[in-house]
């Protein structure tokens, strides 16, 4: 990886904010490579590619008819991409930007997890309550498991051994065996769940209910429930606070948890479960991703159509970035 | 567990027949299964969800025979105890099931899918009666809202000369007075010609006004001229009402907060859009769904008393959850603003504020209820 700094080119984007300016120094100085973040456009059928060094919008990439969810095999040569509204996922590589092949997925495909394997996809097929597990070697669909009424959030445990899809509309937890793909346990939790998330020691499972306000974290062993919290903001209505995608940091104990058309993302230190701070964003936030060292978090804000960038060194938000209509997914690639 | 017996949910959707004594426009003819078709994909939606939790969803249609106006049904011939009735009567019939259903040791629960009658909001506080319809007056009082935050507030009104036409003709003029919106002018439509022919000349004669006015609004809950009004206004003006901008719970263009998946369930299961109708009745299937979800059972009472209480939280692809007023058993919603094609506002707008919740400024509250 070549080593460059970003910031004498970031003064000159950034010129007039002496504030912006020193904070950027800070952050970029640990970046050692350049990172793009790639952001699918919901009503665009289009990726925005996003330099993080600048924050420019540096190219589109048009694919398949509603774009959702994102994500990079393990070297980050290919990108898996949820066409829902074309019954896909198409697989994009990296290097020439262009689609070279498909996955069988089922009915429209919305989100997609890949088992630390690198060879295993699943994805919820929200239409039709199933859960698909695709081999990517073979192109073949291993089996579809019957889920609950629309399901969303997915997540595989970090050793391989478990896998999670939620249900928006059964309002239910569903756990999988990933050896058998067999449906073990069923955990109901507040309306409308969408994200799950595995902490990295594979102890915990993190699931936020839209509709219900809530964040619940799950014991994984017993499926029973450790903490629920839920959020308070100032001036809003607790009825716009709508939690929905989390992430969780590797190098500090904390979580992020966007909620949705409050505007803002709650900080959630995991040693406490108290909320450090809430961090105002664009409009309906739904998405986060981190860039490779964790000092930038990325949250793709549906309805004003743009991306902001929080600082995670000093929480703030420090930009917002015009993508295409609708950004739903989002991921950060190193290129070298 | 394996040896449990599924938990049987039975719902039944009481209904009469109304035979139209009107001139009904063939372009504007509901869906044979309107309703009933909302009622079918919420119990298959229902039933995914049940499996996991071995509950079974099923429901059955219960037709009251026709009766002549002078003698009353006799509710005792129809076994009512501790049913789950999804209701689609007139408002006569439902006052005389909610007096009997009093009387009963084991109370039904009644989900009024269909009658939007203001009255039934106000003076029936009947504990298992519940309302997934709006009533009309939070359907006017979205469109109120609407005038005021466009500065219209200067109205020429059209009453279309029904009984339901009155009824919604007396909950806009509610509206009016609450928001001090000022009917100007108000007509009762009495024309018997056939507008398809004639419409470019009547309409503007019937809505010359000495001084302009802001906007028109009809009362025409029939269709049966409302539709001709836009664009033939003697002032060029908006159309808002039962025609041109009208306010309702549904429309085939609302894809937002994962509308867009239910619109393609119903589809795929009914081979057309869904209507406001079908959406009305989906939701009180839900809505049962819920309770029994939450308090795995089926009690009537039980899942009465669970509805109207604040752990009640229904996700209905309207962006924020929806939940029973605890005084009259409404459902508070959001109410969507629509042209034929689609969609243009959202009530309640930015800026109608209330203590408890937005979605209460539309609508009867507590101290408008049973006093």
């Amino acid at each position: 990886m070549s080593k460059r700094s970003g910031c004498p080119h970031i003064f000159n984007q950034l010129i007039k904010s002496m504030a912006v300016v020193s904070v950027m120094c800070i952050i970029t100085s640990n970046v050692i490579a350049k990172e793009l973040a790639y952001v699918t456009n919901e009503k665009d059928n289009s990726i925005s590619v996003v330099d993080l060094d600048d924050f420019s919008v540096v190219k589109e990439i048009s694919v398949g008819d509603r774009p959702r969810g994102f994500i990079f095999n393990h070297d980050q040569s290919l990108a898996y991409i949820c066409a829902s509204d074309i019954d896909r996922i198409q697989i994009l590589d990296m290097a020439s930007d262009q689609i070279i092949g498909e996955l069988p997925s089922g009915e429209d495909p919305e989100t997609i997890a890949l088992h630390p394997n690198g060879t295993t996809i699943y994805t919820a097929n929200e239409d039709d309550a199933l859960l698909t597990v695709i081999d990517i070697p073979s192109q073949q669909v291993i089996t579809q498991i019957d889920v609950g009424v629309e399901p969303e959030g997915l997540a595989v445990s970090p050793d391989g051994s478990k896998m999670i899809v939620t249900s928006e509309t059964t309002n239910m937890v569903h756990w999988i065996d990933t050896k058998t793909n067999e449906n073990y346990a069923n955990s109901l939790v507040g309306a409308r769940p969408r994200a799950a998330m595995f902490t990295q020691d594979n102890k915990e499972l993190w699931v936020t209910s839209e509709i219900g306000g809530q964040l619940t974290v799950f014991n994984v062993d017993d499926q029973s429930v450790k903490h629920e919290i839920t959020f308070t903001i100032r001036g809003i209505h607790s009825d716009r606070i709508q939690p929905v995608g989390i992430v969780l940091m590797e190098s500090k104990p904390l979580a992020f948890i966007a909620l949705g058309p409050s505007n803002h993302v709650a900080v959630v230190n995991t040693e406490t479960m108290a909320v450090e701070k809430y961090l105002l964003v664009g409009r309906r936030v739904w998405q986060l991703a981190f860039n490779a060292d964790e000092s930038l978090l990325l949250t793709t804000n549906g309805i004003s159509g743009d991306i902001s960038v929080i600082d995670t060194n000093n929480l703030k938000t420090i930009k917002s970035i015009k993508v295409g209509r609708y950004p739903w997914g989002v991921a950060v690639k190193q290129v070298n | 567990m394996a040896n449990a017996q599924p938990l049987q949910v039975n719902i039944i959707y009481l209904f009469q027949e109304n035979e139209a004594n009107y001139y009904t426009n063939p372009l504007l003819t509901p869906p044979s299964n309107a309703g009933v078709a909302g009622i079918e994909l919420g119990v298959a939606d229902s039933n995914t969800t049940g499996k996991f939790l071995r509950q079974q969803f099923a429901f059955s249609t219960l037709k009251l025979p026709d009766f002549p106006n002078d003698s009353p049904i006799n509710w005792s011939n129809y076994d009512l105890n501790n049913q789950l009735l999804l209701v689609d009567l007139d408002s006569a019939m439902l006052r005389s099931l909610v007096r009997y259903n009093g009387t009963l040791t084991q109370p039904a629960l009644i989900i009024n899918v269909s009658n939007r009658d203001n009255a039934l909001r106000q003076e029936i506080c009947s504990s298992s009666l519940f309302h997934t319809t709006p009533s009309f007056a939070q359907i006017t009082d979205a469109l109120g809202q609407w005038l005021l935050s466009k500065r219209l507030s200067n109205i020429f009104l059209i009453d279309g000369d029904t009984l339901e036409d009155s009824d919604w003709v007396n909950s806009f003029k509610r509206t009016a007075k609450r928001y001090k919106i000022n009917i100007t002018t108000e007509k009762k439509w009495t024309f018997n010609t056939d507008l398809r022919r004639t419409v470019s000349q009547d309409i503007p004669l019937f809505t010359q006004t000495s001084t302009p006015y802001d906007v028109v609004v009809v009362a025409d809950v029939h269709q049966q001229f409302g539709q001709y009004v836009p664009y033939n206004t003697f002032y060029p003006r908006p159309v808002v009402g039962t025609a041109g901008l009208v306010a309702d719970t549904w429309h085939p263009s609302i894809e937002q907060w994962g509308a867009k998946q239910l619109q393609n369930r119903f589809n795929d299961l009914h081979q057309r859009y869904m209507e406001q109708a079908d959406f009305d009745a989906y939701v009180a299937v839900r809505s049962i769904a819920y309770a029994v979800q939450q308090t795995k059972g089926i009690d009537a009472l039980d899942l009465a008393t669970y509805m109207r209480s604040e752990q009640f939280q229904l996700a209905a692809y309207k962006g924020r959850k929806l939940t029973f007023r605890d005084f009259n058993g409404q459902l508070r919603m959001p109410i969507e603003l629509t042209h034929p094609l689609g969609l243009v506002a959202r009530a309640p707008q930015t800026g109608f504020m209330h203590p408890i919740s937005e979605l209460d400024t539309l609508g009867f509250d507590r101290r408008e209820v049973c006093q």
